[in-house]
């Protein structure tokens, strides 16, 4: 049942307006971050891990969670139009394979825009003149980054199932990142969702933040995606109801 | 004008019902929050003889960060809402397009007051809360709100022509995100490109600047003449929006 459904998710996302986010909402870190690296090149002397923060400061930090929720509220606006979730709920499959299809290829689409954010690095990198291939760091970190993003991805589902508004759940990934930066600088970074990919992408710092605490990030991530899935369970099996 | 009234009530409702209030709130709030948390957090008493320099400073830099997406949230619901049920054509019948699009407009224009006014209010709020010791600025307060009111209104008029053009909404959130964006780096682009810029007016509006000094590590604010001309370029700019959404909403009809 899960195959139905990824096909049937994958083929929302062919020629659909939000590869148009996926192609240009990146484009702005990524210049703006070239620009500040340019400008403060007297102080940022570590080449490439220096573009890195200039790259993920507001990336990572305010706009990487709103695109995410751009893309989890895209795959279930069809289902809050007219009587479709009726529809849903009759069909044979398990709700929860809905919701995991879904959730696999809103991460498929994350896994991109981060190979994305790493050519528009790459790029911009050669542009300005650093020698040779970013580090393999970097490469760690924005892979850890997208681990990161898994909970985000649930809980962006999870809201976006819920609230049958395509746009509030993008404002609360954005409130949600402003909290995730403010419980990071407190050093409670790990007890919150959103700051997840902001640790994962090791934003706007040189050297690595989770050293000695991957096994507390990935228990984080872990901990926070199995609650978004059993919520998520929860309201697709016991509060069915709620459909019109 | 019975018509506009008639049609302003219903979107009234509609709004009640969309629970448009804890949109409001919550765009409000993190703003609020988040300038809270960066000004009111263990302030030396430095800090508290330039307290309300300090916010007049760090909200309109918050605002360029999240009214962008919060106007594209308040444009979106208000038309989406049409959307989802096919309603135009049946609107159509009962209301005259200028009716329906002005209604819509004024009730989002409402909204936008309230999110400038609650950011307002809480000024003083906060300085009570911190013991600001520097007097508070009435003029500077007014200009706080009025240009908060006066750019997210821009904001508005031009996601109301987006979600009204594009039925998706995408293309209104992701400008909305990527204006954000070029809101809080606006402040580094030349002022011949800025004014072409509409999420730039919330740093071209700004009259209070900072100068940190690296060394010593201390801040020191300073105030900028009032600018007149931005405002000019915003009256134009919503009548110019404003027409474009009309236009786009009677299309809607054919």
């Amino acid at each position: 049942m899960i195959k139905r459904c990824l096909v049937a998710e994958n083929q929302k996302l062919h020629g659909a307006a939000v590869w148009l986010a996926f192609l240009i909402v990146p484009i702005f870190p990524a210049v703006m971050g070239t620009f500040n690296y340019q400008q403060n090149i007297a102080l940022l002397q570590s080449a490439w891990y220096s573009l890195w923060t200039q790259h993920t400061l507001f990336y990572a930090t305010f706009f990487f969670a709103p695109l995410v929720g751009v893309y989890a509220a895209y795959l279930w606006r069809l289902e809050h139009f007219g009587h479709n979730w009726n529809l849903i709920m009759a069909v044979p499959i398990h709700p929860i394979d809905l919701f995991l299809a879904k959730f696999l290829v809103v991460f498929k689409v994350t896994l991109l825009t981060q190979g994305w954010v790493f050519l528009l690095f790459f790029a911009a990198g050669k542009l300005v003149g650093l020698p040779g291939l970013p580090p393999a760091e970097i490469v760690v970190w924005l892979l850890r980054g997208t681990v990161g993003s898994v909970p985000v991805i649930a809980l962006q589902l999870l809201l976006s199932m819920r609230i049958r508004s395509f746009a509030v759940p993008v404002l609360v990934a954005l409130g949600g990142s402003v909290g995730g930066l403010l419980m990071n600088s407190a050093g409670y970074g790990l007890y919150c969702p959103y700051s997840l990919p902001l640790l994962g992408m090791n934003a706007n710092a040189n050297s690595d933040k989770l050293t000695g605490e991957t096994f507390a990030f990935l228990a984080s991530v872990a901990a926070f995606t199995l609650l978004f899935f059993a919520l998520a369970q929860f309201f697709l099996t016991k509060r069915d109801v709620n459909a019109e | 004008m019975h018509g506009i009234g008639t049609a302003l009530w219903a979107e009234l409702k509609k709004a009640h019902h969309r629970h448009d209030l804890w949109v409001i709130l919550a765009s409000a709030g993190v703003i609020i929050g988040w300038v809270m948390a960066v000004e009111c957090r263990h302030p030396t008493p430095e800090d508290l003889a330039s307290f309300y320099a300090g916010l007049f400073y760090t909200y309109p830099l918050v605002n360029s960060i999240i009214l962008p997406v919060a106007m594209a949230v308040l444009a979106s619901r208000l038309w989406d809402v049409e959307n989802k049920c096919d309603a135009c054509k049946l609107l159509f019948t009962l209301q005259s397009p200028t009716a329906l699009y002005t209604s819509k407009l004024v009730l989002g224009g409402l909204e936008v007051a309230a999110i400038a006014g609650l950011e307002t209010l809480s000024v003083p709020v906060l300085g009570l809360l911190c013991h600001a010791t520097q007097p508070l600025d009435g003029t500077q307060l007014a200009w706080l709100f009025f240009s908060a009111f006066g750019v997210s209104l821009m904001l508005f008029f031009l996601e109301f022509a987006l979600s009204i053009g594009f039925a998706n909404q995408v293309p209104a959130l992701a400008i909305g995100l990527g204006g954000a964006f070029i809101g809080l780096f606006s402040a580094f682009f030349p002022a011949g490109l800025s004014v072409w810029l509409p999420w730039s007016y919330y740093n071209q509006l700004m009259t209070v600047g900072m100068d940190w000094n690296p060394t010593t590590r201390e801040i020191h604010y300073y105030t900028n003449p009032y600018p007149v001309w931005p405002w000019l370029v915003l009256l134009v700019a919503c009548l110019a929006l404003g027409f474009v959404g009309r236009r786009l909403v009677e299309r809607k009809e054919a």
